[in-house]
């Protein structure tokens, strides 16, 4: 039941051409736009590129984004009219969400692999190993969809639920540096930047193994997105049982 | 054979009651029509029968079992009809019927036969694969009746299906529901359109304010209402005031009213005057027609409920 869930939410989700847009071509433009603006000449602390630099951030930044789909879906779904559809039907609502949050883990790393390939074909950016590079950003994608599912779920005003979201996003992506905003050097950002933050956990991740760097770092990166993962999914079972089910 | 029982139902929201007390029978194979103005409780009521919300106090069974305890085995066997539109707009007519009908367990061939008969049922063959953004109102209507009808339910629950539709879809919608009733699908039918549960209903509950005031067919809730008989005549030479004077005195007889040649008689209920009246009427010179009113199914809601039906058409 849940594989055919799977099934036709993933196929929902391939027919929203502004999903496309939003979640590939957007992100290719600045790319593009902000790589050629940078240069070549450019080399981060980590010896990449001005281009890697600016492809990595983007594309583990809209697996954030990513986590608005599993919302709006979730609210379409299971918290306008077409709610009462879904619960006459014999099957626990919290599959259709699960189905839902797989289905855009899946459409996000279709998304993430375009990306990827794409940047390394046409942009000559070193992933290093793409596999690793596609499991990471599936995981960033597993935590946001996560986040968003809580918030959709747990918070009863979808407004505020959209508002805590954005608040999940720029936070994020302003800790760690994207949106050029100067940063504090304090521990506490370094700490959440090192053990919490999807987007530099994914980003570390990737770098140190695309440069060949200490692999501890990039383990305990990509460790601490699971675990963030697994704190989460217990979180949504804890607090969104009473919606959910 | 009773398929469907609520008794003593309790469904609170807060301090208000949405449900007071309901008791309800289904019988198998019979349309049962639910009425009721704005706020009534019948889509709790529905909602409550259906599964979809936990009442405070009550017991509800269908199929001789208890909802609470074989709730998914009972849904297996419901269809719900919603008010509201609710199909995947991102999916085909065929994909949304394949979606509901595997939720309900069809798979493989005899899906795709249920899929095909049910598309078919509803007139959407052609549009089968096309997405529901291109229909018209009718037609993502009937693909809202079709993913209830998948998988062929024993009880279909019917929440105002017509609203905002044309004349030509309604007609057909309706004309589905009796061919529904003759397959053996039992239909539990709520509207606001009266014509509506006229032609289909065999039996009839009205509610308001959580309870239900009434059921019966619709001749023995016309016969339970005290409702005034209304006759209109016109005849042929003006009635003189001896006449008029006789009309008023014959037995029931609350007031008549004319104007030249017509006149308006208004009786209590049953005093059943026609004939009393003609004798009167033929004496002082001949009838030239006559009709008189009997109540109706709008007579009987307003004399229960205090409210036209219409004053409740947005619930």
């Amino acid at each position: 039941m849940l594989l055919r869930s799977v099934y036709f939410a993933l196929r929902r989700m391939l027919r929203g051409y502004i999903g496309f847009v939003i979640l590939i071509l957007l992100p290719l433009a600045i790319i593009t736009v902000n790589g050629f603006a940078i240069g070549d000449e450019f080399v981060d602390e980590y010896g990449r590129t001005g281009m890697e630099m600016i492809s990595i951030g983007i594309i583990i930044g809209f697996q954030l984004v990513g986590g608005f789909y599993t919302m709006e879906t979730i609210k379409g779904d299971l918290f306008s009219e077409n709610r009462w559809r879904l619960r006459s039907l014999p099957y626990p609502i919290y599959i259709h969400a699960i189905s839902i949050v797989i289905s855009s883990v899946l459409f996000n790393i279709l998304n993430g692999t375009i990306m990827v390939l794409f940047t390394y074909w046409v942009y000559g950016v070193n992933w290093g190993n793409i596999g690793w590079a596609v499991l990471v950003l599936m995981f960033v994608s597993i935590v946001s969809q996560l986040v968003f599912l809580i918030a959709v779920t747990v918070i009863k005003k979808y407004k505020i639920a959209e508002l805590i979201g954005y608040a999940y996003l720029f936070l994020f992506m302003i800790l760690s540096g994207y949106l050029f905003i100067p940063i504090p050097d304090i521990v506490l950002i370094d700490w959440i930047n090192r053990y919490i933050n999807p987007l530099t956990l994914g980003e570390t991740a990737i770098i140190y193994r695309m440069q060949g760097l200490e692999t501890s770092e990039m383990y305990l990166s990509m460790g601490m997105l699971i675990v963030l993962s697994i704190i989460l999914t217990v979180l949504i079972v804890l607090l969104g049982r009473r919606r959910l089910t | 054979m009773i398929i469907a029982y609520m008794n003593d139902i309790v469904k609170r929201y807060g301090s208000f009651r949405a449900l007071d007390h309901v008791n309800l029978e289904v019988e198998k194979g019979e349309i049962l029509g639910l009425l009721g103005p704005n706020g009534a409780g019948k889509t709790t009521l529905i909602h409550a029968l259906a599964g979809l919300i936990k009442v405070d106090s009550g017991d509800i069974s269908l199929f001789g079992k208890k909802l609470n305890d074989h709730i998914m085995e009972i849904k297996q066997q419901i269809g719900l009809v919603t008010q509201d539109i609710t199909i995947f707009d991102d999916l085909t007519a065929r994909e949304n019927l394949e979606f509901f009908g595997g939720i309900y367990g069809l798979r493989g061939a005899e899906l795709k036969q249920r899929v095909d008969e049910t598309l078919a049922f509803v007139r959407l063959t052609d549009r089968a694969k096309n997405l529901p953004a291109k229909f018209s109102g009718g037609m993502k209507r009937r693909l809202n009746i079709a993913c209830a009808l998948v998988h062929r339910p024993k009880l279909l629950i019917m929440d105002e299906p017509t609203v905002g539709i044309d004349l030509q879809s309604r007609n057909y919608i309706l004309e589905s529901v009796r061919e529904l009733q003759k397959q053996g699908t039992t239909i539990l039918y709520t509207t606001h359109y009266m014509e509506e549960v006229q032609s289909l209903a065999s039996k009839i509950v009205i509610m308001d304010q959580g309870h239900v005031i009434a059921k019966g067919t619709l001749e023995e809730l016309v016969e339970n209402i005290q409702h005034e008989e209304k006759i209109h005549l016109e005849v042929i030479d003006e009635p003189t005031s001896e006449t008029l004077e006789e009309l008023r005195s014959l037995n029931g007889v609350k007031q008549v009213i004319h104007n030249k040649k017509k006149i308006q008689i208004i009786s209590s209920g049953g005093a059943e005057n026609v004939d009393n009246v003609l004798a009167v009427v033929k004496k002082a010179g001949g009838v030239r027609s006559v009709t008189a009113e009997k109540p109706t199914l709008e007579d009987v809601f307003l004399t229960l409920t205090g409210k036209t039906l219409r004053d409740g058409e947005e619930e």
